[in-house]
């Protein structure tokens, strides 16, 4: 860090006390701690924040799904596979929507090398 | 620490990676750089602590754009040179702080640390760009090419500010003696 900086050498620097007078410490267990902290924070919210678009994206499917879910389950003679397909349906939308809010696109790896 | 052993780059890799404590070691490792810098451009000892972890959490969560062969102690800094202007922008916050500052230094705190006080009231009277050069260059010991890189200025522009912004301090420290 030092190779062309001709004012580190403390001789040479008669700043250099002052700047040493208010120096944080070399080592501090407490401000890596409040980091850590931070980021434990800041890792829940972002995960609160995901679940909570899914849930949404669970809810709009179910939704947008429900009048013809209702057709289906109100039909006479109703069919128990017509029902699983759309409740496979909306399980597929939602597990689509945690995905795309838990990965990153990369559209790098489009494009061709 | 286990992982004092390590490079800053092997430190990366395994914070890249999940490891929270590979994080904390880069963060042992150049807090005192950090907050010693930012303790020069921030009229606040507490502010400039609080906006070095800031600094570390955006660290955190830009790690992956940290390109290949940089140096992370550089590579942090400008981002706290980054966070230091973006405060500093606040004019009316920034104002109050200052006012708040003094106001504490008139008191009990100003026995305490004569020489720290003396080169803040230095460092205020420079430019926000002199102040980091100065702070980078001759408080942290950095190179000129490193700091120039840190602080996204041309290399002479910097030297131009450590040149003038030392001159100027010494100018003021020997009137205040």
């Amino acid at each position: 860090m030092t190779e062309n900086n001709p004012h580190t050498d403390p001789l040479s620097n008669p700043l250099a006390k002052y700047f040493e007078a208010d120096a944080a410490p070399a080592t501090d267990p407490a401000f890596r701690l409040e980091v850590m902290e931070r980021m434990a924070r800041k890792r829940l919210y972002t995960e609160m924040a995901k679940n909570a678009a899914t849930a949404f994206m669970l809810i709009l499917s179910f939704m947008l799904a429900w009048p013809a879910l209702r057709g289906a389950l109100d039909a006479p003679g109703a069919s128990t596979m017509a029902t699983v397909s759309i409740l496979t349906i909306i399980g597929i939308v939602a597990f689509a929507g945690h995905w795309l809010t838990t990965h990153r696109w990369n559209l790098r790896m489009l494009l061709p090398r | 620490m286990v992982q004092s052993s390590l490079s800053d780059h092997d430190l990366i890799v395994k914070a890249r990676s999940g490891s929270d404590a590979g994080f904390a070691a880069l963060v042992d490792r150049h807090q005192q750089a950090v907050r010693n810098f930012l303790r020069k451009i921030v009229p606040n000892s507490h502010e400039a602590d609080d906006l070095a972890q800031e600094t570390f959490l955006a660290a955190w969560s830009s790690l992956s754009k940290l390109e290949d062969g940089a140096k992370f102690q550089t590579w942090v800094m400008g981002i706290a040179w980054r966070k230091a202007k973006m405060t500093a922008r606040s004019a009316v916050r920034t104002r109050e702080r200052d006012h708040a500052w003094s106001e504490t230094q008139d008191g009990s705190q100003k026995g305490v640390n004569e020489l720290a006080l003396a080169l803040k009231q230095a460092l205020e009277q420079l430019s926000p760009d002199q102040r980091a050069a100065v702070a980078l260059c001759l408080g942290e010991g950095w190179s000129h090419g490193d700091a120039a890189k840190a602080l996204e200025i041309p290399l002479g522009t910097l030297k131009s500010h450590v040149n003038r912004g030392r001159a100027k301090l010494m100018e003021i420290l020997e009137d205040a003696r």
